[in-house]
């Protein structure tokens, strides 16, 4: 018979809803953050281009932007994933909806890299 | 799929299926006459799918500052008007109902402030439409 | 006396669903089962429908009710509507339909075997001794209702569901049990605690206060403290 409390024995399942809990409070902060800094603090609500440059030129703007992504990156992903899941899928459909949202994500992360390190260049 | 083996005949009811009924996906959206927290659950999964959506558009939109000032700029004057910024009010409603109770569903599905749970979400809900209202009279005010 | 609609899902094997309207004239203080049987006695003797003890501890007579799961055995017609009031009556969601309002409870007490409920067969006769380890003391009525609410359940015909999770919570939490390898593996996976979404409607249609949000949640902060324990090299507190 298995404990239940032996983690030896626990399963996936349970790290992605803490991974999905967690990243989902992470992102209160950071998205908080995200929109008062681009759409609060700025006049007229959105910043023009020169007000984008300037802002992502300082290096902690643009790492905290980075790691804003590629939290919601991982929060939008898994949860598209549990939604999908809900649908009752087979086996192999399931995997291919693993693998599915996890190239999502990461094409998502790798794009955004680039266009940092594209606009990063111009400042 | 069924958690024994798929399909199962009913051994009680030969002819009867054992499976339960499948992939009825409108059930997700029926909280008529249900519970705050059934309200809440098909707020946050279509406030999610939407937020998807508008991530992977956000970040195409984005790939306008390469273009610098004449393409970047060309968007901004755009997302100033009045229709893209009601756009914006209902975004803003899908990110803080998604958010409040995505806080309540992590707080209570990790076992936190579970005997409250229904109170808690009337809490995020009344915060949720404060700050709603709050930052939709500065978005449509500039 | 009040006069009310009857609208009832009916639905034989090898005929199209439908549904049929009755009127019944009834005493608003009787339950709705009171009323779905007057139909059956007086206007349609085809109609079928499972009831047993008429007092909510059998959890044979579950069914939809203006779209919300009820016992129509301890509920007043007074409760639900008015006079000339309409009532929408059809079987427990995420079922198969045996009839009109009997579901094919099979796949709930399937479900309950995987997390180890003891089901004792027809007609098998058990020395005392042994008759006591198949007793479970806990609320649930297993009515399904839970399970009709879900909408989880609704789509995921995988998913263990909050019956099944409750009693597991039971097996480990009050018994002291463990559970197989198959029930943990289930339980455990993507089909079982982790589906759950905290709408906690099977919590608000349970009419036995066996709470199985609460105890799915309960369920997961165990787990959740013990999986942050071994994380942080904290070691387990399980015996």
């Amino acid at each position: 018979m298995t404990h239940v409390m032996d983690t030896r024995n626990q399963n996936r399942a349970g790290l992605g809803w803490l991974g999905q809990a967690v990243s989902g409070v992470l992102l209160l902060i950071l998205l908080g953050l995200h929109m008062i800094a681009h759409h609060f603090v700025v006049k007229g609500g959105l910043r023009d281009y020169q007000e984008v440059m300037s802002y992502i030129g300082n290096p902690v703007i643009a790492a905290i932007e980075l790691i804003f992504l590629v939290v919601v990156s991982y929060h939008a992903m898994l949860g598209l994933r549990s939604v999908l899941l809900d649908l009752g899928l087979g086996k192999s459909q399931e995997k291919w909806v693993t693998r599915s949202v996890t190239a999502l994500g990461i094409i998502m992360v790798v794009y955004g890299v680039w266009l940092m390190s594209t606009l990063l260049s111009r400042v | 799929m069924s958690p024994v083996d798929s399909p199962v005949e009913s051994k009680a009811y030969p002819g009867q299926s054992g499976q339960l009924p499948e992939h009825q996906v409108w059930r997700w959206f029926a909280f008529a006459r249900r519970s705050l927290g059934m309200a809440g659950f098909v707020l946050n999964r279509v406030a999610g799918l939407g937020l998807v959506l508008y991530l992977l558009i956000h970040l195409v939109v984005l790939s306008q500052l390469t273009r610098g000032p004449q393409g970047w700029d060309a968007f901004i004057t755009l997302a100033r008007s009045p229709f893209f910024l009601t756009l914006d009010v209902i975004l803003l409603a899908g990110i803080i109902g998604h958010g409040l109770n995505g806080l309540r569903v992590a707080l209570i599905g990790n076992g936190l402030l579970v005997p409250w749970q229904r109170r808690l979400l009337v809490v995020l809900a009344v915060l949720g439409i404060v700050l709603w209202v709050i930052a939709a009279v500065l978005i449509y005010r500039g | 006396m009040w006069t009310i609609t009857l609208k009832i899902a009916r639905y034989k094997p090898g005929e199209a669903r439908r549904i049929d309207t009755f009127q019944v004239s009834i005493d608003p203080e009787r339950t709705i089962l009171d009323a779905v049987e007057k139909v059956w006695a007086e206007q349609d003797r085809t109609l079928v429908f499972r009831h047993a003890c008429h007092h909510a501890s059998c959890g044979s007579c579950a069914m939809v009710v203006n779209g919300v799961e009820v016992l129509p055995c301890i509920k007043l017609i007074k409760s639900v509507t008015q006079p000339d009031g309409e009532l929408m009556i059809e079987p427990l969601h995420n079922f198969p339909v045996i009839a009109d309002l009997v579901a094919d409870m099979g796949p709930f007490f399937e479900r309950m075997l995987i997390v180890g409920m003891p089901i004792v067969g027809a007609a098998d006769p058990l020395p005392k001794q042994e008759a006591e380890d198949f007793n479970r003391f806990d609320n649930c009525i297993e009515c399904g209702a839970c399970l009709s609410a879900c909408p989880v359940v609704a789509t995921d015909s995988g998913y263990l569901g909050p019956a099944a999770l409750a009693a597991a919570y039971h097996q480990l939490s009050v018994s002291g049990d463990s559970l197989s390898k198959q029930a943990w593996d289930t339980l455990d996976g993507e089909h079982g605690l982790w589906r759950c979404h905290a709408t906690f409607e099977c919590s608000a249609v349970c009419p036995s206060n066996v709470d199985p949000a609460g105890k799915i949640m309960a369920l997961r902060r165990r787990m959740t403290i013990e999986r942050i324990r071994q994380m942080l090299g904290l070691g387990s507190r399980s015996k």
